[in-house]
């Protein structure tokens, strides 16, 4: 039914364009400049490039979720415009994001079923069919769990069957290897190469340059919304340090000198630090529909960086939403380093984001877009929470505006949240997370989604950090990229909802 | 150009329904069009109660926008209004003349916001304890207590002395002096345009303003980062009743001088009409709430030669709530469904 051959764009550029509630002129920002590249059927095509680059738009605009404010999308040269995902679904592109939307309270296979055509759904009917697809490419999920209670890598599983059960020309996968478990990463690009074999049409973006060169049947590299390189590796094959050597900007800029005229203090001045380190003890939760976490016990010390390195699934998330005040805890104390070398004890069921803050916790979550920012608001407003001056243009404007120079995203403060690339979105709440000098800093997946140069900048700030004599706490399940060079000072293993 | 459109296109809509049912219901259409079109601005008196009608909506208004900001939608503004409104005539028709009449206005105005106040707090304490819909509970307090306030002031708080279903009068010592003739529009308006002034200076300058927004747009954001937004919540329906009781208390000390029976007609409706329209930007409320009351006005006064017997704010209410709901209703469900 589907017989589409090559997915072209042609010369798509995609301008945000914002304006809001107080900036007179609207602002602009260029995610895609003139990009023209060409897909096809049978191909495994690798889309590389960094944080912010344009992959993520440029996939969306295939994928019918954004439209480009200018150039075509040809489909066999034949001109389409997408008003939706289901447009280009219809057309046989699907698309499987990392942390795709699901329904929660339906089974895999009635997710599965969903996407299906005719009025009546068949579960018996479709199973053979879905279990087919699921042995063909490596994602065995157990159909009839509730996809509420299935970890990350499992709902990825469950999603890419969704996209096959549509029978597309043409897949699209973010970053797909970064939410599996680090075995199951190489049979599962195989997986993929196999069935790009077969015929189908893959796309998949990703950071990692090794994927890229080992798997990919052709690379392209984005650049600030430019497509700067497209490689045929059947041809003239690359390898992992030719790409690396491609993507690394020509003049790697060092750390900005920080401007200490800013209203944000990023000098840790302050020496009476406390010595006490953060204990947590028998803290325990057990949140309905979700991995429960018992008994933990950890202490992280102040001037080091200690790491809670988790398998996936193993209840990671719940511990990060226990530690922030974000559910009701069953059990279990708190010590936060007070001010004058004196610990504050809370007991865990009182805790609230708002008591934390109080008592110097900073936070950076997993989930940055809608609990550590929003996609609706401006970036001048999700930097403003913890700012205590006057809300003016001279003051909170000033303010905004300082961080993001100091962090190096391009354009001005009011444009909205949505359109930043997730390693600027993270930047961008770390730096306001440090801004109010805080004696403890819990950062939960913080490289998830950060190219590698954004890794190496975010570990030397951490480092930075640490050394000025806070207690960092890092909560991760993809431990694997973050165990190098003694990073931490200390790790623990979460399993299975316990510490060991 | 774009922010301005979808109130535009929404009270061009409006115009248009309310032209096309004029001219079908009437026996000269042309004459009773032009009489919707320029008739309000033929004398001060249609003039001045059009201003006066607006200046009404203003404060109810701004108190819808008050729960829509900090993330409830008040249905409750009907009763917020009526039993100020009747709390007002009721105290200030039995003031002896002795006492002074400055602290007895003020006191009477407190107890006006504060009874609009108590009314919409309830359903902001019901949703931030229980989990309880704003939006159900104040529909249905309102809509239990109304048929309760016309009852009392058609049968026990009924002035004796007068035919009407109303209370009675208050004195003339308490009235707000009308500046523009025969027609209501009285000096309440410049209060007013300073209250909302001081509504935009709040949402734009100010930290709580900065809260209330970051609670109705990004309310796992605001819980995440330390704002504390069951407190927001309620504050935000307080203030919201509040301010819909100032729409009460006006409507007796500056316009009809009694409360009767159905005082509001649908003014709650209304206020909340204008505060979707007027959207994201505080000061919007203003233009809003005149252009709303041109409609009205110059839709009743056009109606009075038609052979219909019907009632232009009913269709300018259908209208308005069909297209702002059409644009208001995504948002309000995909905000039920983020919050934690």
């Amino acid at each position: 039914m589907n017989t589409v051959q090559n997915a072209t764009l042609e010369q798509v550029s995609r301008v945000f364009v914002s304006r809001t509630d107080r900036s007179p002129a609207a602002a602009r920002f260029v995610a895609l400049d003139a990009v023209s590249l060409s897909f096809s059927r049978g191909e495994l095509h690798m889309v590389l490039g960094e944080n912010g680059a344009g992959k993520s738009t440029l996939v969306h605009i295939l994928s019918g979720l954004d439209t480009p404010t200018s150039g075509r999308i040809l489909l066999d040269s034949q001109e389409v415009a997408f008003d939706s995902p289901a447009d280009a679904l219809a057309r046989g592109i699907a698309m499987v994001h990392q942390r795709p939307l699901l329904a929660d309270d339906l089974t895999v296979l009635e997710n599965i079923a969903l996407g299906g055509h005719g009025f009546l759904v068949h579960r018996k009917k479709i199973l053979p069919y879905v279990e087919e697809l699921a042995t063909r490419w490596n994602c065995l999920v157990d159909f009839y769990a509730t996809v509420r209670t299935l970890n990350p890598a499992d709902r990825l599983r469950t999603a890419l069957l969704c996209a096959l059960y549509t029978n597309p020309s043409f897949l699209i996968l973010d970053e797909p290897t970064a939410i599996l478990p680090p075995e199951k990463r190489a049979s599962f690009m195989e997986t993929l190469v196999t069935n790009a074999n077969e015929g189908m049409g893959l796309v998949v973006i990703t950071h990692k340059m090794g994927e890229a060169a080992r798997w990919g049947h052709r690379i392209s590299i984005l650049k600030h919304g430019k497509l700067v390189r497209h490689m045929d590796q059947k041809k003239s094959p690359v390898s992992e340090a030719d790409l690396a050597e491609m993507i690394a900007s020509p003049s790697e800029k060092s750390p900005r000198q920080r401007s200490s005229d800013t209203a944000v203090s990023s000098a840790f001045s302050d020496k009476t630090h406390c010595t006490l380190p953060l204990t947590i003890s028998g803290l325990s939760a057990s949140p309905p529909n979700r991995q429960g976490i018992h008994n933990i016990s950890f202490n992280a010390d102040p001037g080091g960086i200690t790491g809670i390195l988790a398998y996936p699934g193993s209840g990671l998330d719940t511990l990060e939403d226990a530690l922030c005040g974000m559910i009701v805890t069953d059990a279990g104390s708190i010590t936060l380093p007070g001010r004058e070398n004196t610990g504050v004890q809370l007991d865990a069921a009182s805790l609230t984001p708002a008591l934390l803050r109080k008592h110097g916790v900073a936070f950076v979550p997993s989930n940055r877009t809608t609990r550590g920012a929003y996609p609706d608001i401006s970036v001048r407003d999700a930097l403003l929470p913890y700012y205590s001056g006057p809300f003016t243009p001279h003051g909170a404007d000033r303010f905004a505006e300082d961080i993001v120079r100091r962090e190096d995203i391009a354009d001005h403060p009011f444009r909205p949240v949505r359109t930043l690339s997730g390693g600027q979105l993270q930047k961008l709440i770390l730096s306001r997370e440090l801004s109010v000098n805080p004696r403890v800093l819990i950062l939960s997946d913080p490289e998830w989604g950060l190219d590698v140069a954004s890794v190496v900048r975010l570990r030397n700030r951490l480092r930075e950090t640490a050394a000025a004599g806070i207690a960092v706490l890092i909560l991760t399940d993809t431990p694997d990229t973050m165990e190098v060079d003694d990073f931490f000072t200390r790790t623990y293993t979460l399993r299975e909802g316990q510490l060991t | 150009m774009k922010r301005i459109a979808p109130p535009l296109v929404s009270f061009g809509l409006c115009i248009l329904v309310i032209t096309l049912f004029l001219a079908v219901s009437t026996p000269s259409p042309l004459d009773t069009l032009g009489r919707f079109f320029s008739g309000t601005f033929s004398s001060w008196w249609y003039l001045g109660n059009m201003l006066n009608t607006a200046v009404l909506l203003i404060p109810a208004a701004i108190g819808s926008a008050v729960a829509l900001r900090s993330g409830s939608l008040n249905l409750g503004g009907e009763a917020q209004l009526y039993a100020p409104a009747l709390v007002t005539a009721l105290l200030l028709s039995r003031i002896p003349d002795t006492v002074p009449v400055v602290p007895v206005f003020l006191a009477v105005l407190l107890a006006a916001l504060a009874t609009g106040a108590v009314l919409a707090a309830i359903p902001g304490i019901l949703r931030v304890r229980f989990h309880a819909s704003e939006l159900l509970t104040s529909f249905l307090l309102s809509a239990a207590l109304i048929p309760l306030l016309d009852y009392l002031v058609a049968g026990p708080l009924r002035d004796p002395g007068k035919n009407l279903l109303a209370t009675r009068a208050i004195p003339e010592t308490v009235r707000i002096p009308p500046i523009a003739g025969p027609s209501s529009f009285n000096l309440s308006v410049l209060p007013i345009l300073l209250l909302a002034g001081f509504w935009a200076l709040i949402i734009l300058r100010t930290r709580s303003g900065y809260r209330m927004s970051m609670t109705g747009t990004a309310p796992e954001f605001a819980v995440f980062t330390g704002i504390r937004t069951g407190r927001i919540t309620v504050l935000g329906m307080t203030l919201s009743g509040a301010l819909h009781g100032l729409t009460g208390f006006l409507a007796v000390t500056g316009t009809w001088y009694t409360c009767h029976q159905g005082i509001t007609i649908g003014m709650g409706w209304s206020a909340l009409a204008v505060a979707l329209i007027a959207g994201k930007h505080p000061l919007a409320i203003v233009p809003a709430a005149i252009i709303y009351a041109w409609i009205q006005i110059s839709g009743d006064n056009a109606l009075l030669s038609t052979r219909v017997d019907f009632d232009s704010t009913a269709i300018l209410q259908a209208v308005l709530f069909l297209v702002i709901s059409a644009r208001t209703i995504p948002t309000i469900v995909q905000f039920r469904r983020k919050r934690p």
